[in-house]
Formats: C-alpha cells, sequence, structure tokens
C-alpha cells in the first residue's frame, strides 16, 4: 500500500468504527472519544500542516455527511481543519521527541473538542444547551486524550512503515524502539554504533571540522582533500554521516554530537560570504578593499558585534556600545547577499580586486522613467539593551552534513549545520542576522531551506532564532518601486569604496514577478544607471562592459 | 511542506469553504445542493455502516439479527405475531421486538422494524436506522420502540434513514397527560450523562393539575405529523416550581433508554383512531385483593363466609 491511501483508509475507517460503534457506547460519564478528531491530529503531526489541514477538512466533510449526520453541514470540516493545520503547524516544533508530540496533540485535541461545542453553541443554540456541554465535554476531552498515544503511535507506525521519510521515520524510530524486545534493541544499537567504515568518494570537505576552507578557484586540485583517492569514511546510516541517517523504521540513529568549543574563525559571524572568503592565498593585506580610501580596516563582525562570531562573547560590553554596522564593504560577486547561492568563493576570479558594490546595476539601456527600487540590505544599530547579555554558551555543532561538496559552501553556517536542537541549546547565542524574507535556492541541501549567509537555517531556526538584539536585514523602499532581493551573480559596479555616511546597498538584478511585469531585469544595469546617474555609474558601466551605454 | 504562504492560502480557503457549507445550510436547510451531498454521502457511508453495524453485531455477543433477516420478519410483524424463530434473534433483540410489537398491537400501529446502525457524534441526538424509502420510510414519522417514544425520521435516503431523538433538545413533543387527558408539550434534556437526564413538561391549561407517576403520551398532531397519538413517552418525576408561572410543568422521566437503542419501529401508517392510552405500560400499583376470614363458629351449620376487601400494598 503506498503511504497516499494512508490518511484516506484510516479517516474512512475511523468515521465508520466512530459513527456504529463508539457514538453507541455507554462509557461513564457520558462522553464518548472522538476517534476522527484524533485520527487527525495525528496524521496532521505526521504529515505536516498542509496534508494536515487538507486531511482534516475531508474529514470533517465525511463525518458531516455521513448518516445520521450533523445538524449544519461544514461545521466538523470547520473545526477538523482547524486543528489539522494547527497540529501540523506545531508538529515542526515536536522534532524527534516522542513527548511532545504527545503533548502537542493532546492539546489540539482539547482545543479542538472546545472549538466544536463552542461551534455548536453559537450554530445550533436549541439543540446543544450549556448543561449539556459543561457534562459532556470534560469526559469527551479526557477519553480523547486516553486515546491520543495509542493512535499517535500506530500512526507514526504506519506511516514510516509506508514511507522511508526521514523525518517521520525519525519520529517512529522513537516511539517504536520499545515495541521490540529489550534485547534486541540492545543488540542492533551496539551494532549501529560500531564504526561501519566503507569506501567512499573523496568530499571537499573531508577531514576537516566545520566543513573545510574554501578552496579558491584553480587551487582546487592543491587542496589535500581533493586529490584522488579511495577514503574511508563511516558507511550511511552510521552515526558520522550525515546522509541516509535513518531508512528503516525502529533504528534511530541518533548521530553523536561533535562538541566543539568554537574558537574564532575567519567565517565566524560573518554574513553571507564572509568578506575576505575567496581571496585566500591571493589575499594581501594592500589589496584589501578595507585598507583603501582611509576606510577602516574591519572586514567582518568582530567578536561580539551584531552578526559576530560567538567567541569572545565577553567582549560584547567593550564592544557594542558602536553604533555602526559592522560589515562595510563586499569583496566578491555574491558577497553579502541574501540568497545568493553558496560557493560564490569559487565563483570569484582568482586575483580579483575586492571592490566595493553598491545596488549593482546591469542593464544600461533604460531611459524610461519607469519607477524602480533597490533593495536595499540595511543593518540596523542594534538596540542598547544587547549589551547586558551574557556570555555566550559554548556551541555545539553537529557534524557536517554534506550533501554537496562543503567547498560549495553546503549547508554550513559559520563551518557546520546548526540543526533546530542545537539552537535550542543556546539561549544566548551570537547574535543572529535576521532576514525579513526567506529565499529559496535550487541548490539548498534540505528542502525548502533558505539559504542565508552561506549557510542553512530551516524554518524553524528562524522562528527560534527572533529576538530584538540581532541586527537586522531589511527590505528597504528606495524612492517607490518595486523590492528585489538577492539574485544571481551578475555584474559587480567597480567602484571605490563611497565615502563614509552612505551605506552599501547589496543586490544584483533579479527576474521576478515584477520584472516580468517590467519586461526587464530589475535592477541590474539599468537600474544603476539611473540611480547613478551620469555622473560615475555609466562611466564605470561602459568601462565593464566595453562601452555599452 | 513548510511553505507558509502556501499553506495559509490553502487554510484561508478550505475554511472558507467551510463557513460557505454551513451558511448555505444555515439559510436554507433543504437546499438542493446540501441535500446531494447528503444523499451521496448517505449511500456511501451507510453502506459501510450496514456493513459495520453487522459486524459488530456479530462480535458484540448476539447471533447475527441481520437487517435481513428482520426483513424477512416484517410479514409477521405486521400480522402481529410474536412467535419468532427465536434461534434467529438474539434473546436481547426478540425480547426488544417482543415488547414493541405488543405496544404497536396495543395502540393499531403498522410498523417497519429497523435496528439502529449509527449514533451522531458530538452533541446531536440523532440515529440512524437500517430501512428507508425503499422500505416505504418517508420523512417526519414516528419511531418507537418497546417502551415508547424513540424520535421522528428527519430524512430519508433509499436505504437508511435519520431519526431525531425526542430526547434531542431541539425537539417538541405535544403531549397529553394520562388520565385527565390535559394538553402539553415535551422538550428533551439534550445529550446527557449516560441518558439520564429528564425531559420537562410544559403544560398549556393554567388548570391542569400534575401528579407524580402519572404518565404522559403523544397527543395527536395534525395529520398524523411529526408524532402519531398514542405513544407512551414518560413518567412524571418530578412537579417544578416555577416562581411566577402560569402554567405548571414537571419533569418527566423517558420510558426509552436513548443510549442503549437497538430495535426500533417506524410506524408507516397510524392508527385509524386515538388509542389515548392503551398503549401506557400498566401501573405498578397492584389491585385490590379479596381475602377470604373463615370464623367457625361453634355450634353453627355450616361456616359463613364473608369476604372482606382489603387494599394492599
Amino acid at each position: 500500500m503506498r503511504k497516499v491511501w494512508l490518511a484516506p483508509v484510516v479517516i474512512v475507517t475511523g468515521i465508520v468504527v466512530q459513527l456504529t460503534v463508539l457514538n453507541g457506547l455507554r462509557l461513564p460519564g457520558g462522553g464518548v472519544p472522538d476517534l476522527v478528531l484524533v485520527l487527525v491530529v495525528a496524521l496532521a503531526i505526521t504529515e505536516g500542516p498542509m496534508a494536515g489541514m487538507i486531511i482534516g477538512f475531508a474529514a470533517g466533510l465525511c463525518l458531516d455527511i455521513a448518516p445520521p449526520g450533523s445538524e449544519l453541514l461544514g461545521q466538523y470540516a470547520l473545526v477538523f481543519c482547524l486543528a489539522g493545520w494547527a497540529a501540523g503547524r506545531l508538529s515542526s516544533a515536536a522534532g524527534r521527541s516522542a513527548v511532545r508530540a504527545l503533548v502537542i496533540a493532546a492539546a489540539v485535541t482539547a482545543l479542538a473538542e472546545a472549538l466544536a461545542a463552542g461551534v455548536g453553541l453559537a450554530l445550533e443554540p436549541a439543540a446543544v444547551t450549556t448543561a449539556a456541554v459543561r457534562e459532556v465535554l470534560p469526559t469527551t476531552i479526557g477519553y480523547d486524550l486516553l486515546l491520543c498515544p495509542f493512535v499517535l503511535y500506530l500512526i507514526v507506525l504506519a506511516t514510516a512503515l509506508l514511507s522511508e521519510g526521514i523525518a517521520s521515520a525519525g519520529l517512529a524510530g522513537v516511539l517504536a524502539t520499545p515495541t521490540r524486545s529489550e534485547r534486541a534493541a540492545a543488540r542492533r544499537r551496539r551494532k549501529l554504533l560500531e564504526p561501519r567504515l566503507g569506501r567512499a568518494a573523496v568530499r571537499p570537505g573531508d577531514g576537516w571540522l566545520g566543513g573545510g576552507p574554501r578552496v579558491p578557484y584553480g587551487t582546487r586540485d592543491a587542496h589535500p582533500s581533493n586529490r584522488a583517492g579511495v577514503r574511508l569514511r563511516p558507511a550511511n546510516g552510521v552515526a558520522g554521516s550525515a546522509t541516509g541517517l535513518v531508512r528503516t523504521p525502529g533504528r534511530a540513529v541518533h548521530a553523536p554530537v561533535n562538541l566543539k568549543l568554537a574558537g574564532r574563525k575567519r567565517r565566524d559571524g560573518a554574513i553571507a560570504n564572509p568578506v575576505g572568503t575567496g581571496l585566500g592565498q591571493h589575499w594581501r593585506p594592500s589589496r584589501h578593499p578595507g585598507l583603501l580610501a582611509g576606510a577602516r580596516p574591519q572586514f567582518r563582525p568582530q567578536a561580539g558585534q551584531p552578526g559576530g562570531s560567538a567567541s569572545g562573547q565577553l567582549r560584547i560590553t567593550a564592544t557594542a556600545r558602536r553604533p555602526q554596522p559592522a560589515i562595510r564593504f563586499a569583496a566578491h560577486r555574491g558577497d553579502a547577499t541574501v540568497g545568493r547561492t553558496l560557493g560564490s568563493g569559487r565563483l570569484a576570479s582568482p586575483g580579483a580586486t575586492p571592490r566595493l558594490r553598491t545596488g549593482a546595476t546591469r542593464s544600461a539601456a533604460a531611459t524610461t522613467s519607469r519607477a524602480a527600487v533597490v533593495p536595499r540590505l540595511q543593518f540596523r544599530a542594534p538596540p542598547k539593551r544587547r549589551a547586558t547579555r551574557s556570555a555566550a554558551a559554548p556551541r555545539f555543532r553537529r557534524k557536517a552534513f554534506s550533501l554537496w561538496p562543503s567547498s560549495a559552501g553546503t549547508g554550513l553556517v559559520s563551518g557546520g549545520v546548526l540543526s533546530a536542537s542545537t539552537l535550542r541549546t543556546r539561549r544566548h547565542p551570537a547574535a543572529a542576522p535576521r532576514f525579513r524574507r526567506k529565499v529559496f535556492s535550487r541548490r539548498s541541501a534540505a528542502e525548502g531551506t533558505g539559504l542565508v549567509s552561506g549557510g542553512v537555517l530551516g524554518a524553524s531556526t528562524f522562528r527560534a532564532r527572533r529576538r530584538p538584539a540581532a541586527p537586522r536585514l531589511g527590505l528597504v523602499k528606495r524612492r517607490g518601486g518595486a523590492m528585489m532581493i538577492g539574485g544571481s551573480g551578475g555584474s559587480a559596479l567597480r567602484r571605490p569604496p563611497r565615502p563614509a555616511g552612505r551605506r552599501p546597498r547589496f543586490g544584483y538584478g533579479r527576474r521576478s514577478v515584477l520584472s516580468f511585469l517590467a519586461g526587464r531585469r530589475i535592477g541590474g544595469r539599468w537600474l544603476a544607471r539611473r540611480r547613478a546617474g551620469s555622473r560615475s555609474g555609466v562611466s564605470l558601466i561602459g568601462r565593464r562592459t566595453g562601452g555599452v551605454r | 511542506m513548510r511553505d507558509t504562504r502556501r499553506t495559509r492560502v490553502v487554510l484561508i480557503v478550505l475554511l472558507l469553504a467551510a463557513l460557505a457549507l454551513i451558511a448555505l445550510n444555515y439559510s436554507d436547510g433543504s437546499n438542493s445542493v446540501v441535500r446531494g451531498v447528503r444523499n451521496a454521502g448517505g449511500s456511501v457511508f451507510g453502506g459501510a455502516e450496514h456493513a459495520a453495524s453487522s459486524v459488530s453485531r456479530f462480535f458484540s455477543g448476539g447471533s447475527s439479527a441481520s437487517s435481513s433477516q428482520v426483513k424477512n420478519l416484517q410479514e409477521q410483524v405486521m400480522r402481529l405475531r410474536t412467535e419468532l424463530g427465536q434461534e434467529q434473534l438474539s434473546k436481547a433483540d426478540y425480547s426488544e421486538l417482543h415488547k414493541m410489537l405488543q405496544l404497536a398491537g396495543a395502540a393499531q400501529y403498522k410498523i417497519v422494524a429497523a435496528s439502529v446502525i449509527a449514533v451522531g457524534t458530538g452533541f446531536q441526538q440523532t440515529v440512524t436506522i437500517d430501512v428507508g424509502s425503499s422500505d416505504g420510510v418517508k420523512a417526519d414519522e414516528t419511531v418507537v420502540n418497546g417502551q415508547g417514544l424513540v424520535g421522528e425520521v428527519t430524512s430519508v435516503t433509499p436505504t437508511t434513514a435519520t431519526v431525531e431523538l425526542a430526547s434531542s433538545a431541539s425537539s417538541v413533543v405535544g403531549a397529553a397527560v394520562s388520565p385527565s387527558g390535559q394538553l402539553g408539550w415535551v422538550t428533551g434534556p439534550g445529550k446527557t450523562n449516560g441518558g439520564s437526564g429528564l425531559m420537562r413538561l410544559q403544560m398549556l391549561s393554567s388548570q391542569a393539575a400534575l401528579k407524580t407517576g402519572e404518565a404522559v403520551v403523544t397527543s395527536a398532531s395534525v395529520k398524523d405529523k411529526p408524532y402519531v397519538p398514542g405513544v407512551p413517552i414518560g413518567e412524571i418525576t418530578k412537579l417544578v416550581e416555577v416562581n411566577g408561572a402560569l402554567t405548571e410543568a414537571a419533569l418527566v422521566r423517558p420510558y426509552v433508554n436513548y443510549t442503549a437503542l437497538g430495535v426500533v419501529g417506524v410506524v408507516i401508517v397510524p392508527p385509524k383512531h386515538n388509542p389515548r392510552f392503551a398503549a401506557v405500560p400498566p401501573l405498578p400499583h397492584p389491585g385490590p385483593t379479596v381475602t377470604v376470614t373463615v370464623t367457625a363458629k361453634p355450634g353453627a351449620h355450616k361456616p359463613s363466609s364473608s369476604p372482606t376487601p382489603t387494599t394492599g400494598g
């Protein structure tokens, strides 16, 4: 049986059982368990909000029309749809914890029962009396809660048996383990924890904690990790290998957490590819833009600054008084852009001069007066109270999760994948950059993951890290028009650093709905010329593109 | 799957659809769309409920009293024959059917026997029975069982019918009180703990005087819809005193246990004459007993007997 059929089969069976058996039971207290609701909640927890609310709506509608049917067609559809959505929405907070999933299921079930009673009271006051609600509702909720663990367990087990999804099987593994005999489980666990080494192809990030360094273009072969050869690596499904975590239910592999007291690294806390990435051996202090034009030599957030690293948090109180945003200059294409695919260090030409890039433009062919807008990523000065934060706790990192070559910047936030659980252990982490809008990339390692600052941050990560202390990257409207953010690495204007006081803007031309309407890429040279005027922008464009105006 | 924007759009669409259905239903319950949807659902789920209830009855002890076997007995039911093959019915079903036939015979109803196959969810007081329009059942017909009034048929599909129980808070039954014939109406208690709720009887006339223990039956309705006359409802257990009320009110304990319905009957042909209180179960009051006292008199020829009626109890 395919997994698609699980929900319909379960729901129809549940409705028939509910109507023919459960509702006719005479249980103490007068209530009967609402099996269909519990099934909807359990399915939503395993399937997520979208599937959850569709299942809930369908189940509620079936319950409405199945004889004897409800007084008002649609009242159970309404309640169960909301319940499915809420359970699916909250299920991401459950992680792999069975207890948390149970608590969520119980809470949603109880609330949905109350909501159903409320809807009945509101819509059919003749048939549903307050006295009846007061008498029957508590026992109904009680029976529902009794039913919850069993139903949830069975649904999760069925889902895991029918699918190979990592997420569901993870929960299933947690839940299913007690069913096996203890001895067999212990043996299996021991077996799994033995390192099984398999011949594996080389990956660029092998052997490095935190994903390894960026390899500048042209020097890949020189890097030791890129040399041809067969290497041994933990096999799939074994602790230590991030891929193929759990393929079979009941075999939850708890990948060990590599504890790393993170020292200060170059990439720590940098937003996007940190300034200087990709420079590699070509970096010379004299060539760095930060040293040009009298700018302050501060190319990435220092410890303790907004967007800064986790190290040196003790110095926050000393350094936080600086109101200026820390990131001043971009070095390369792709730098400091939101949504830029990873690995710009490889794309950059090796000897390129670092340059400050502002709201870059691409098209020189615009004389239209249509208004346009440059999206700006703007660092806002952090609130004052940030200075009261305590020192950062040591960070725990999971082993790098590398589906793509890690030199391409796979899923690494300052060198590692931060799972939601990791983040939860950090009560006072380093200030995290916040982005208003998630940008998706086709190359993101995990489904539905927004790539931000060269790392994989799941949606839950975003939720977990909302904090007023963080510097914010916001889309700022500028002189009317459309908003645009990030995009394909195209042109970068070579411009000298702007005088102090003008903030750098980041952005590339991008095809979007608005650009479709406008008929050209928004942003790009056209925009730059419009914005920069003939004073500087055009000449720069001309030089770069061979005189296109 | 975490695309929240799309999720939100779909959620809003679904909620609006549900609200639209509710509004459609609320404004016009007999809307053709609603009726069509309900009929489709009834034919799909009704069949499933038929099958499930026969399966569950098979497992629940008593040998099978499936609907087909009940149907086989319908001719005998019509002729008020209570001699049914006991091997075909479980004992409980048999006694229920027996009592129902007695009631129907006393009040001269023509009934179609049915069994309850599904019970409404939540706070609804509705059940589904396994007879439908193909058995001659129509909406607004009275449903009884061996004890008394069960409810009325609200909607019919070819194979199932939905019955609104008299215990529903929204049902109002015209009633007559047993000896006096005073009229009033009875409302149900709604869903309560184990069906222990009492119905409420409200009299129409300020002259009416109520006593506990009096029986309440349905009164005559126009064209005998939705309730045929003479069906026992319950027994007055307590008088309710409401300050300032012009008429008397009382709590009525129903004869029927609405949470344990098995075999029921739909009255498809009402009686020609109002049976009044013919179907009311006999009062538990024992009748007068005759005691014969024989006193032997010395010297008398023959003993004389003197019957002395005394009331017992």
